[in-house]
């Protein structure tokens, strides 16, 4: 008889298998190291706007002395794009992980209590599942008013319905299974069965989510501010920088360019890695997500 | 069969009445009154203010206002706009265009999804297969505006093959790219379908007897597997149909087509509350219909498949 592979012996075994999933593994990573060290990596210091356009160099194309070239500023677009990209990985894994934080909770008291609060919640999820999610997350992010608060919530609260749908059927197959009823029969109250028995079980399920969820929600934010409804700072997500380079996408397509792509990259890496972890971790979910 | 039609249409009212609640108390979020807006730099008088309050409700309690949009909603009545436009004029000059562009997509992304599915799965392993596989991956990472974007820039701009947005009069030209950016997403999703499910089929025995029987290899694929394996994919396209019918706000921006999400994008920045609910009343009604005709197609497709 083979040996039992924990989860993650068997997650490692399908990433070191699979070039995709080691590829979007190593780019996550990169981009989460880009993200930390981003100051040191930028050549140039971003937000002295002023002093620079004073010198002349706004909108020029790319070169050696600037690998992306310069916005209308005159700012160097390959600075911002790696300073963007601690905008954009933070707001991507804090806005996933706020709604995933959601979408357990609702998923969990729905499926364990039952009843009329699962009966409320599902009718909650479904409003919010038919509800066209990029409009929904616009139309919050319009009526709360630009800033960084509004496009959390705005990712939130559109973001957590799925998830919740999702662990709501878990909890509802686990809490027939026998060892739970043993933890019943034992005496065991409800949060001592929720954190010590059910959600540890859908521990592998949950991470998969969470890293599909990423990609997700950083395309959300792109748009969001695609749509100029993303928050304006020194320090500008990607999605932001790309709704200023389109005024000038004629003349200077690189002040838009670059920056969208690190968007395409970043979703592709999360999304490679979230599809090999879920071959990896939980192979019932092929067909589900 | 007929029962449980109108039974899920009879359980759609409550969701889209939640659904209004929900765009209703957002829109009540947004500071300052759509009145104020549409009177803009000149203010306007006191009274011209007050009538204009009366004339949209806007002095009411929300709750009533709530109500009130909702009794005249079952009239069939949409409204109009802050600026006086009636809705269902716009959403009729509006919607066909937004019907034409989905349609196009969804018949690109079922056309390129089963073509690289079936290459796909008649020799797995292969390089062909390598090859669809990643243009599915591909198709499912990128964001749909930089997609957009490229093919405006490269098509448009580059190559001035294409006008880059929908002020020349050809709603075929204009088509093409949008058509493309939006189909892109679908097609990949189908193509995966397909591959799985007729890789799944292609084991089976009555695929080895059909082989037995000395059938050429294309009449088993298309004949026999493929037909086998339509209704997972039918599912997708059908899915796929409803959510791209209540237009593409993204796709609509970038190549500036005149349909129904530009439109809920104009009234979200316009904080005009009428257009905005019934935007997102089109787009939830078309979703939630979309998924039922999905599910009675289930049954049509599938003799097995039953509704009580």
């Amino acid at each position: 008889m083979s040996r039992r592979l924990t989860p993650l012996q068997a997650g490692w075994r399908l990433l070191s298998g699979n070039p995709l999933t080691l590829a979007g593994a190593v780019g996550a990573a990169a981009l989460c190291v880009v993200a930390v060290a981003a100051p040191w990596i930028a050549p140039y210091p971003v937000g002295v706007e002023s002093l620079a356009s004073t010198l002349g160099t706004t909108l020029e194309p790319p070169s050696l002395g600037h690998l992306f070239g310069t916005d209308w500023h005159g700012s160097d677009v390959f600075s911002k794009v790696i300073m963007g990209t601690r905008v954009t990985i933070f707001i991507g894994l804090v806005a996933s992980l706020l709604s995933m934080v959601i979408g357990v909770l609702v998923g969990v008291a729905s499926g364990y209590f039952g009843g009329w609060i699962d009966t409320v919640l599902m009718r909650l999820t479904d409003v919010v599942l038919a509800f066209p999610s990029l409009l929904l997350t616009i139309l919050i992010a319009a009526s709360l008013g630009s800033g960084v608060t509004s496009i959390f919530l705005a990712l939130t609260v559109s973001g957590w319905a799925g998830t919740g749908r999702m662990v709501r059927s878990l909890v509802l197959t686990l809490r027939e299974q026998e060892f739970v009823l043993a933890a019943v029969a034992a005496g065991a109250g409800a949060g001592r069965i929720i954190f010590h028995h059910i959600l540890p079980n859908c521990l592998s399920t949950l991470i998969v989510l969470f890293t599909l969820r990423i990609g997700i929600t950083i395309l959300s934010e792109a748009s969001l501010s695609f749509l100029g409804l993303g928050a304006p700072s020194s320090a500008p997500s990607w999605g932001v920088m790309v709704f200023y380079g389109m005024d000038h996408v004629r003349q200077a397509p690189w002040v838009a360019i670059w920056p969208a792509s690190a968007i395409a990259v970043t979703v592709l890496c999360f999304n490679f890695l979230g599809d090999g972890l879920r071959d990896a971790l939980d192979p019932k979910m092929r067909d589900v997500l | 069969m007929l029962v449980y039609v109108v039974r899920r249409l009879l359980l759609a009212v409550p969701l889209l009445l939640g659904i209004l609640f929900l765009t209703f108390f957002l829109m009540q979020l947004v500071p300052g009154s759509p009145v104020e807006r549409l009177l803009g730099e000149r203010g306007g008088t006191p009274e011209e203010r007050a009538r204009l309050m009366r004339e949209y409700n806007f002095d009411r309690p929300w709750w009533e206002q709530f109500g009130l949009y909702v009794a005249r909603l079952a009239r069939g009545d949409l409204g109009t706009s802050v600026n006086q436009v009636p809705i269902a004029a716009e959403i009729a000059d509006r919607f066909p265009n937004t019907c034409i562009l989905a349609l196009t997509s969804v018949a690109l992304a079922t056309a390129l999804g089963l073509l690289t599915g079936v290459l796909s799965a008649v020799k797995p392993g292969s390089w062909t297969d390598h090859a669809c596989r990643f243009v599915a991956v591909f198709g499912l990472s990128t964001p749909v505006f930089w997609f957009g974007l490229m093919l405006m820039l490269f098509f448009a701009l580059k190559l001035r093959w294409l006008p880059s947005s929908s002020d020349t009069p050809s709603l075929a030209v204009n088509l093409i790219l949008p058509s493309i950016t939006l189909g892109l997403r679908p097609a990949a999703f189908i193509q995966r379908v397909t591959r799985s499910t007729l890789m799944d089929i292609l084991r089976t025995d009555f695929i080895r007897t059909a082989r037995a029987k000395g059938l050429s290899e294309w009449t088993v694929v298309l004949g026999h597997a493929l037909r086998n394996a339509l209704l997972p994919i039918v599912t997708l396209i059908g899915l796929d149909l409803g959510s791209l019918l209540s237009g593409s706000v993204i796709t609509e921006t970038i190549f500036n087509f005149r349909g129904i999400g530009l439109y809920a994008l104009k009234g979200i920045q316009d904080r005009d509350p009428n257009v905005v609910m019934a935007t997102v009343l089109l787009s939830s009604f078309l979703f939630l219909l979309a998924n039922l005709i999905v599910d009675v197609l289930y049954a049509v497709l599938d003799p097995r498949v039953r509704y009580e």
